[in-house]
This record gives structure tokens, sequence and C-alpha cells, in this order.
């Protein structure tokens, strides 16, 4: 399986202080990645750096042969970079299915002109994503809150409704920012069956995560980050039990306590 | 009869210029307190188009020519949109709304000031007059007249309605809300907001253009004491307590606080000091507005009511209401854990 | 040479008045964290109380000093009745600055209702100019420089060496963080409102004894100026404020005598466009706030 994405000595800080500091790793095409590490270890950074919302000091970021370090949040979008955010943003006042719409490019009704004087050339789009997007809120188990304004949701249900957004994105490489934070444990379940069968489907995920459980469930392998470096790389057993690790996440205690040990946030 | 007829006219073309602003702020969010300037703009071009070269000495103005009056109603528009473009990618992309209210008041004063005071683009301080009756020589009486300008005022007021519409019920206008509402989501799925306004911008300042083309018809004059800077906080007022982002608040803000007002200020008790009339008008309108803004900032018709999709949406914030839809954890999702 | 000089001497009378507003508004920035679009107004209606008084009789400075408690006052009402209601909603900034303008419109049509609108004069003319080293400054002109450094050095003092001065900084730096350590910060508002008042009072004095005539637009007229200066020496930051206020008063008078009159103001306004335009911070980077 090919690297789709490729991260060469990235480099980022917010004003005096180093959030990531000449990261580098690659993740293949198709898998479930997991990123974890302790509080401050520069795994959000990380994301919007790949997200295009910051720009990195040094280093490159190859995305399927292209270099997009450089692109912002609205490029990366266009070449197949979609996220998640960490408390999940929704647009309030639209209903839930407006929501998902509006991920799906390109759309020839959002031109101004083509809006105002080409109506039956979108309206047949219209009803396809229409579909599209009722078919994915199924999906993720939503089907009941299509009309509803997004504003009205509980928590796991917008993460919910997050995932099913980036998906009407088609995206080639996702990236969740911690979806099943403050979530129900079946729900977390449910999430985790979407996730792996979004990555049979050939999208690449790339997730943040503290909760060990659905790691092990979703994740192909996992990045260690400490300190904005990557510590450690490979499946979750494996680098769970690298001491390295384990210090990293508590300091000097040594605890063997899988659940325990993986749930704890610094 | 007449007084209703003028009534009627000056609603309309108010309604335009509200309509266009509805665009601007109630649809993009953006400040613009340069409106009345974009007016102004359509209002001088079309009527030099109409008027031709000067005859007369002592006045003077650019682009003198004999255009038929469709022909000068548009380019007024177009150049109101050109100047709005310009305005636009230098202005709005870059500031925020209390620097760009600062600098489109800023812009729209030094506008007036120039004109006003250089007799060489549009004779300064007395302006244009005379511009021909669009109805060519034929011989009419101004109620007659005003009767016709009514019908044109009303159709373009119409189509802007209709445009506003459309935009609404677009994925565009979708987009434009998802913009309102957060920006930053918007962008993390490839949109360009400064695009989305700039059209909308665009648009807005075509109808403030063509409803000062059609002010300027009606009569048949323009000068500095038309466009005051003061116009534009009147225009936004209005659309604020008529109900912003939605077009028939704009319409109903249109004709009650420009209308409306300036009717009942004439008829308000004066004292034998005629500045009092204008005074009261503006002090009602400060005051409604800071009523509107507080008890109900989405103003009399707010957007809501313009969803299309309103009746699904109430009809499911309904139903999570109804008994029959409880659940133990009501928040969940009701089918979890399905393939 | 002279001219020059004159201008400048002009200039610096300018930048008292100058001075005087763009700190008030700078003070209420910083703890409230909105532009007022009210504030000319609020210049004009000191300028009219102490014109009340002065036709009555008083005695100028007596009568500076009531304009300023007056409209102190109105400021503390304004807070009270328009502004603090939206910023306990938390409403967005755009809602703030236009319940500023129907501030405004509110004010400045109760001057032409109370007062009228025809241009009014001060019956006490202080226009006799005076030679002071090589500038050359009316009567009027000096009082208001003095009195401004009066009160900027006032302030100053209330700023670095008073309980209230502290209490102000620390709200102006963080107000969920004051308050934690038991500031009211609703009273230091308004206690802002206050002083600002007053400043603005005398500024708008200053204005008319400028002008020469009052009317009841003449605040107004000044307001972009004002927010140029403010902005130039960073928005929230009164020290900034009076150096700003000093650059543009000085800059607007020497390039008025060099170019037609008539766009003395235009060219004060061009200034703060291409201020905002190219650097929004200002000379010192404004306090870090949001839009």
């Amino acid at each position: 399986m090919s690297e789709i994405v490729d991260i060469r000595e990235v480099s980022f800080a917010y004003g005096g202080a180093l959030a990531v500091d000449k990261c580098s790793f690659t993740i293949e095409s198709g898998k479930v990645t997991g990123l974890i590490g302790p509080n401050g270890a520069g795994k959000s950074t990380l994301i919007e750096i790949l997200a295009g919302r910051l720009k990195p000091r040094s280093g490159t970021v190859i995305f399927d042969g292209t270099d997009v370090t450089s692109y912002g949040p609205a490029k990366c979008a266009r070449v197949g970079i979609v996220r998640t955010f960490q408390n999940a943003r929704v647009f309030a006042r639209l209903p839930v299915i407006e929501n998902v719409m509006i991920a799906a490019r390109p759309q020839s009704g959002e031109h101004a002109l083509e809006a105002m004087f080409a109506q039956r050339k979108w309206k047949g789009q219209e009803a396809t994503l229409r579909k599209e997007a009722t078919e994915l809120l199924e999906w993720l188990g939503l089907e009941s809150h299509t009309h509803q304004r997004a504003g009205t949701l509980s928590g796991g249900q917008r993460r919910l409704m997050e995932m099913a957004r980036a998906l009407m994105a088609h995206p080639k490489l996702l990236l969740l920012d911690e979806p099943t934070a403050g979530v129900f444990p079946e729900t977390s379940r449910l999430i985790a069956t979407r996730v792996k069968e979004i990555a049979e489907q050939g999208v690449t995920i790339l997730l943040i995560a503290h909760n060990m459980g659905f790691l092990s469930s979703v994740a192909d392998d996992v990045v260690v980050m400490a300190e904005g470096k990557v510590l450690v790389r490979g499946p979750l057993e494996t680098v769970r039990a690298h001491d390295e690790v384990i210090t990293a996440y508590l300091g000097a205690t040594v605890t063997q306590s899988g659940e325990g040990a993986g749930n704890a946030r610094a | 009869m007449f007084i209703l007829t003028d009534l009627l006219v000056l609603g309309c073309i108010n309604g335009i210029m509200v309509v266009g602003l509805n665009l601007q702020y109630g649809y993009s969010g953006l400040l613009n307190f340069a409106f009345y300037t974009y007016v102004a703009v359509g209002a001088y071009i079309s009527g030099v188009l109409t008027l031709g070269p000067s005859t007369t000495p002592g006045v003077t103005y650019i682009l003198g020519a004999h255009l038929p009056w469709p022909v000068a109603l548009l380019l007024g528009g177009v150049a109101a949109a050109i100047l709005g473009a310009v305005i636009f990618s230098f202005t709005v992309r870059r500031l925020r709304s209390d620097y760009l209210a600062i600098v489109t008041v800023a812009a729209a004063f030094i506008f007036w000031n120039i004109i006003n005071s250089d007799v060489n683009l549009f004779n300064g301080a007395n302006g244009i007059f005379n511009v021909p009756y669009i109805t060519g020589n034929a011989d009419l009486s101004t109620e007659q007249y005003s009767l016709i300008i009514l019908a044109l005022a009303a159709v373009v007021l119409a189509a802007c309605v209709w445009l506003s519409r459309r935009i609404f019920r677009s994925p565009f206008g979708r987009l434009l809300r998802a913009i309102r509402e957060d920006e930053d989501v918007a962008a993390a799925f490839g949109r360009t907001i400064w695009q989305s306004q700039l059209w909308m911008y665009i648009v807005g300042c075509f109808m403030a253009g063509l409803a000062g083309g059609i002010f300027v018809f009606y009569i048949t004059a323009w000068s500095p004491s038309a466009f005051l800077p003061l116009e534009s906080f009147f225009l936004l007022a209005a659309l604020i307590i008529g109900g912003s982002g939605n077009y028939w608040g704009a319409m109903l803000g249109a004709f009650i606080v420009i209308e409306g007002l300036n009717e009942l200020s004439r008829y308000t008790p004066t004292f034998g000091r005629p500045e009092l009339a204008g005074a009261f008008r503006a002090l009602v309108i400060g005051v409604v507005l800071i009523l509107v803004l507080r008890f109900r900032p989405e103003g009399i018709f707010p957007e809501r009511w313009l969803d299309w999709y309103g009746r699904k949406t109430r009809a499911a914030a309904a139903a999570r209401w109804h008994p029959a839809n409880w659940t133990l954890h009501r928040e969940e999702p009701s089918k979890v854990g399905k393939p | 040479m002279t001219v020059f000089l004159h201008a400048v001497g002009f200039g610096l009378a300018t930048s008292a008045i100058l001075a005087l507003a763009a700190v008030a508004v700078s003070l209420q920035v910083s703890v409230t964290n909105f532009i007022n679009f009210a504030y000319g107004d609020f210049m004009t209606f000191g300028a009219y109380i102490a014109w009340q008084l002065d036709v009555k009789g008083v005695n100028i400075v007596l009568a500076i000093v009531i304009a300023g408690a007056a409209t102190g006052l109105l400021g503390v009402v304004a807070n009270l009745i328009v502004f603090r209601p939206f910023m306990r909603r938390k409403v967005r900034p755009v809602t703030l600055l236009i319940a500023g303008v129907g501030l405004s419109f509110i004010v400045q049509n109760l001057i032409v209702i109370i007062w009228g609108a025809e241009p009014k004069r001060l019956v006490q003319t202080l226009g006799t100019s005076v030679q002071v080293g090589p500038f050359l400054l009316t009567t009027g002109d000096l009082i208001m420089i003095c009195t401004a450094i009066v009160f900027l050095v006032l302030l100053h003092v209330t700023f670095k060496y008073t309980k209230f001065g502290k209490s102000l900084r620390a709200t102006s730096n963080n107000i969920e963080l004051a308050q934690a350590c038991g500031i009211d910060s609703e009273r230091i508002i308004s206690i802002t409102w206050f002083i600002a008042g007053i400043f603005t009072a005398v500024a708008g004095v200053g204005l008319v004894l400028e002008e020469t005539t009052l009317s009841p637009t003449t605040g107004f007229n000044e307001l972009f100026i004002i927010f140029g200066a403010v902005i130039l020496g960073g928005l929230g930051r009164p020290y900034g404020a009076m150096l700003g206020a000093l650059i543009v008063g000085v800059l607007t008078e020497v390039a008025g005598q060099y170019m037609n009159a008539a766009y003395k103001t235009s060219i004060a306004f061009a200034f703060v466009i291409v201020l905002l335009l190219f650097r929004p911070q200002g000379l010192f980077a404004a306090k870090g706030k949001t839009s």
C-alpha cells in the first residue's frame, strides 16, 4: 500500500513555545492510524497543520504526491483533506440535513450567478445531494433528527453529524479530532464500527483519541507523540507497553492496568 | 391622490434600496455605511446619461449623453456595481466589523465632499437638474408621470425581491447562511468566504444604483443634499427594524421606517421650527432601533419566517416534544449499533 | 516657515482637544471592548450645556465643570440603559456598534429639539491672539492646551497611584479575571463612562472655542478624526491615544494649510482609511482584543 501522507520534519511554535518539533511520519493509504499522546504533545496542532489552518514554521507535508504545506483550509478541503473539530462545530441554525449537504463539492448552485439565473441546473443536483445526505444520516443513526436545527443536537449526536458531514465531502484523508470525547459508550461503539467501514471503502483516517478501548477496536496502528515529536509507532498493544510511552503519560509511575492507564488524561 | 402615489413611489424606490442592502448585510453580514453613495452614483450616472452634454452656462458635469433611459438606468446600476467591487476588494476583505463601519462612513463622506466641492464632476453643490422625463416629450401631469414611475419602480422592486428569493432558496443561500454561522467550518469544507460575499455586495450595489436611477428620473434632479451620508444609517436602521435577512422585512422597513416616518414627520407640530420634523424622525428611528435590537433583534419579520424548510423543521421540533417520541435517553439516536 | 510653525501651533490646540476625546474613547474601549459611535454627540452635548451656561453669564471654567459632570452623567445613563443590557447578553459586536449609532441619532436630535439647529456662538469671546514662542495662539487655545495637560496628568496619576486606577487596568486587561479577584467591574465600567464623559465634554467645549460656532453636528463631524487618533495610538491604549491625537492634530492642520481648505476634513478621513487598511494595529499594537 502506498503512503498517502508524508510529514517531513514539520515544526510549529505558538509564540515562543514549540508545539511541534521536527515531527516526521507517514500514513499508509486506506489505513486507520491513531495519534495519541499526553496533553500538550502537539497532536491537535499537527491536525491543524494537516488541515491547513496553521502553517508550519519549517518542514513539508506531502499529500498524495502534492506539497500541501502552504495550502489554506479551503484548498486542503478541495484536495480531499477533511476534518472534524475537537468541540463538534455545527451550523447551529441550519437543519441537520443542510449541515450535511453543504459539505458536498462541487455544487453548481453555489455560484451567485448560477443560483440566480440557472435554477434548472442545480435543482437536479440538490435532489441527488439530499438523497445522499439522508442515506448518510440513516447510516449514522440520525435520521429522526434530519430536519431539526443542528443546534439542538446533543454532543454525541453532533459528533455523528460531523462524521456525516465529513463523509459527504468524499474525503481521501479524514482527520478526526477526538471523535468519541464526551460520548455515551453505545455511541462510541457505533462510531467505531462506522470508522472501520469508512476505512474499508478506501478512505485514509488519522484520528486523535484518548479512549484505549475505542482505539484498539479501530486503529491499525498508532503514532505516539510527546513534546512535539514522534516517540514511537506501532500496533497499539506493543506501543502501550513501551516504557517511554508510559513515562510520557504518567511520569515515573508505571501501572499495567490497560484501561486505566489509557484513559488517564494528563 | 397624488400624495398616495408619491408615497408608493418613494416606498418602492426605498424598498429596492433596502432589499439591496439586505443582500449585503442580511445575507452576508457585511456592514455598509456607504450604501447611499452607490445610490448617488446610480442617480448621477443615469441622470447625466440622459441629460446630454451641458448646454447651460455655469452648469458642468462629466459624461453627458443622450442615451435612452433604460440604457442609462442599467448603466447607472453597473457603475454602482463596479464601484462596489472596487471598494469591496480594498476594504471589506480585510477589515473587521467596527473598522469596516468607520472606513465606509469615512469613504461616504469623502465621496460626498468631493462631489460637493468639485464643480466639474457633477456640478458641485447645485447638482444636476432638468433630467428629462422617461416618457420623452409627452405632455403629462405630475400625477400621470408619477404613476408611470410607480409602475417602473414596482416592476424593478418585484424583480429584486424575486432575485432575493431565488438566492435564499439556493445552495448559494445556504452557503451564505453557513458562513454567517461559522466561517471557519465553512472554510474547512473548501469555501472561499470572500468570493461569495463579493457577489452579494456587487448585486446589492447594482440594486442601489437602479434605485438611484429611478429616483433621479422621478424627481428629475439630484444634488449632494439628496445623499447625505446620514441616509445610509437610516437604511440600515430600516432593514434591522423590518427584519434583517428577510426580503419582506426589508420592504416593510423601507415602507415603515423610511416612508412612514417621513410622512408622519410632516404632520408633527413644529412650533414654528421646521427642523423639528426631521429631528423627531431621526429621534424616533434611534429609539425604535435600540428597542428592536434589545427586544426583537431579528426584526419585525424575522428571517426564520422565510424558511422554506420551515414547515419540516417546525414539525420536527414539535415532534421532539410529543410524548410518543420520548425515550429514556432522549438525546441519543434511536437506532444505535445498527449495521 | 512662519506659516508652518503657526500651523503646528494650531495643530497643538487641535491635538489638545483630540487628545481629551481620544483618551476618553480609548478608556471606554479598553474596559468595554467596543467603539461607541455616539461620542461625537456626547461632545456636542457637553458643548451645548456649556454654551447654555455661558449665555446665562456663568464663568467659563465653572461652565466647563458643570458641562463635564452633565456629560459624565449622560455617559453613565447611556451605559445603563443602552449598552449594559446588550453586554450582559454577549451580543455580536456589530449590535453594540449599531446601538451606538441609534444612540447618536437620539442625542443629536434631542439637541436639535431642545436648542434648535441654528449655529450658536459663545458670548464670552476668547479669541484674542497671543504670541507664545514661535506659535500664534488664541487665549481659547491656550486654555484648552493647559486644561488638556492638567486633565491628562490627573488621569495618569489616577491610573498609576490610586486603587481605582489599578482596578481599571485590571478590568481592561481581563475582565473575568478581574471579577474573580473581587473587582466590581460594573462599577468600574460606570465610573469609566463618567470620566470619559467629562473628558468628552471638555473636548466639546474646546471644539467650540476653536471653531467659534456650535451646531448639532459639530461633535459628530470630529468623530472619525478622533477614531483615527485612537486607532493610530492603538485601540484601548489611552497613552497611545494621546500620542495619536498629537500626530493627527498637527498633521491635519499642517496639511490643511497647504491644501484646499474645503478638503481638510476629507484629508483627515482619508488618513483614517489608509491607517485602517494598512496598519490597523496603530503604532503600538492594540491590546489583544477579539473583534
